[in-house]
């Protein structure tokens, strides 16, 4: 087994903007937080709109991406983590797939679920490919949000789940954080503990 | 001889007696004056010597913030009839200890009055003001006197407010510092034509911006790329979210401090963020420091934490 001298991989350290000796879920936070800024619409993005373009935001996103997988890789070797290849879909389960999703309204952390199990796969596999802990993956499978990170990296974690099952990660996302948004506003009771935030 | 404005600034002049803060970011209202207050007299109970000088153009209101009467003397008293600038400082007691308040007024700091030489003139009397620190609060708005006297600091602190009006002014004004940075360092090894030449001829070749303009600098040759990599390792903005009101606007740090890197290879540190609080506005309205009247409220602390941060980074 080769251990990656984990100097050599500063620069992606740096693309990252974290620290070579960070955890791997800091790693998976950075890479969703930063994947997050740069392909959504921030207010400081859009605020520094003279300095950047399509270009450069494809640029940065893509230099994250790469970042983010060669560190992921050297892990990988690092722990044997394999990541299987999804088994492809019978026609006939392929069929039951397209028409349970043409027939969804809005997806929910349920719908996930399912469309999950028609993949044939479990929790296990997918946070094996995403990269996001099973305990995460069933939080979001159950709506279950107060035991979930914050917002962004939320968002993040629903768009990489729903890639990996072939769907429109940025409306399965949207679709869901709509209920985060509900649920957020109904507990109100808001004890904000700001030192708890940063 | 004749010197541009960038080498006159550039003048080695006595070692500084003093470490400058300055305190800007562009738009109105974001809180510089009521953190420069803060940390100010927080800065002096814990037994530092400080003064702090008010270089809001428009609006010279420090004093309020800090519940004192204005100075007797101003600017106006340096730049017209010869005083020093230590005649000016007012000194005031707070109890626990004791900070020094220079005032501008309305006419005092015009840029139409005051000559440039004598700008530096005030810049060189800063610096070697007897003192541990200078807090200096800048107004809103990136006009010159603004940037001049954020590149005088030693440590440059902007603040913003979670609005896209303020992020876009933070933005413009820590461009338009780091601009001037540049061209001084450019300026210090006698290229200052060079430089001006290429940002004037820019649109030849297709440079839209100042991302595009630094790489376009640094391709050129390794003496241009390691000016440029020096001023970027002699420059670090501090960054202060203030009025945040909920999780999302803690991150707008984070993620400001991102794009600076990433679009423009600038560094910054978050320092931290003040929560939106009644009890500020209430210490405002009364001319009250929030340190000493509520020195438990989180945004308090949080301004303790940030003001001892910035006093021991040098340290590390």
């Amino acid at each position: 087994m080769i251990i990656m001298d984990r100097k050599h991989l500063k620069k992606y350290f740096d693309i990252l903007e974290i620290d070579p000796n960070v955890s791997i879920p800091e790693i998976r936070s950075a890479y969703t937080y930063l994947k997050t800024l740069y392909s959504g619409n921030s207010v400081v993005i859009s605020s520094i709109h003279d300095e950047f373009n399509e270009e450069n935001r494809k640029e940065i996103l893509s230099n994250i991406e790469d970042a983010y997988k060669v560190i992921l890789k050297s892990f990988e070797v690092e722990n044997k983590k394999e990541c299987l290849q999804k088994k492809p879909l019978s026609n006939e389960t392929q069929a039951v797939l397209e028409k349970y999703i043409l027939e969804l309204e809005s997806y929910s952390g349920d719908s996930l679920r399912q469309i999950r199990e028609l993949h044939g796969l479990d929790l296990k596999e997918v946070a094996q490919c995403t990269n996001i802990s099973r305990r995460y993956l069933q939080s979001i499978e159950e709506e279950n949000f107060s035991t979930l990170p914050q917002k962004v990296y939320l968002k993040g974690f629903i768009i990489s789940y729903a890639e990996h099952l072939d769907l429109n990660g940025h409306k399965v996302a949207d679709d869901i954080m709509k209920k985060y948004e509900t649920w957020v506003n109904d507990s109100e009771n808001k004890n904000f503990d700001f030192n708890n935030l940063k | 001889m004749n010197l541009s404005p960038e080498e006159l600034i550039a003048e080695k002049s006595d070692t500084p007696k003093c470490e400058i803060w300055a305190i800007g970011g562009g738009k109105g209202g974001t809180g510089k004056s009521f953190l420069t207050s803060n940390m100010g007299t927080y800065l002096s109970s814990i037994g530092k010597k400080v003064v702090l000088i008010d270089a809001d153009l428009g609006g010279a209101n420090l004093h309020s913030f800090l519940g004192v009467s204005k100075p007797q003397n101003s600017l106006s008293d340096f730049f017209e009839r010869g005083f020093s600038l230590e005649d000016i400082i007012g000194y005031y007691g707070n109890g626990k200890g004791e900070f020094g308040l220079v005032t501008g007024d309305i006419n005092s700091l015009d840029s139409d009055k005051i000559k440039y030489t004598q700008k530096l003139k005030l810049f060189r009397h800063i610096k070697q003001i007897p003192s541990d620190l200078v807090l200096i609060d800048l107004g809103a708005g990136s006009h010159y006197t603004a940037i001049d006297t954020f590149l005088l600091a030693d440590k440059m602190i902007v603040v913003i407010v979670p609005e896209i009006t303020s992020i876009e002014n933070m933005y413009q004004f820590v461009k338009s510092v780091f601009f001037r940075k540049l061209k001084l360092s450019f300026a210090q090894r006698g290229l200052r034509h060079a430089f001006l030449n290429m940002w004037k001829e820019r649109s030849t070749y297709n440079i839209r911006n100042l991302g595009q303009f630094i790489d376009y600098l640094g391709k050129i040759s390794h003496q241009y790329r390691s000016i440029i990599e020096r001023t970027l390792n002699e420059f670090t903005i501090n960054i202060v979210v203030n009025q945040a009101r909920c999780d999302e606007d803690l991150l707008i740090g984070n993620s400001i401090k991102s794009v600076l890197l990433k679009y423009l290879g600038i560094n910054s540190n978050y320092l931290g963020y003040i929560e939106y609080d009644d009890i500020v506005w209430n210490c405002i309205r009364k001319r009250q420091l929030l340190l000493q009247t509520h020195p438990s409220a989180a945004s308090a602390k949080e301004i303790k934490k940030m003001t001892n941060y910035l006093i021991n980074i040098d340290e590390e």
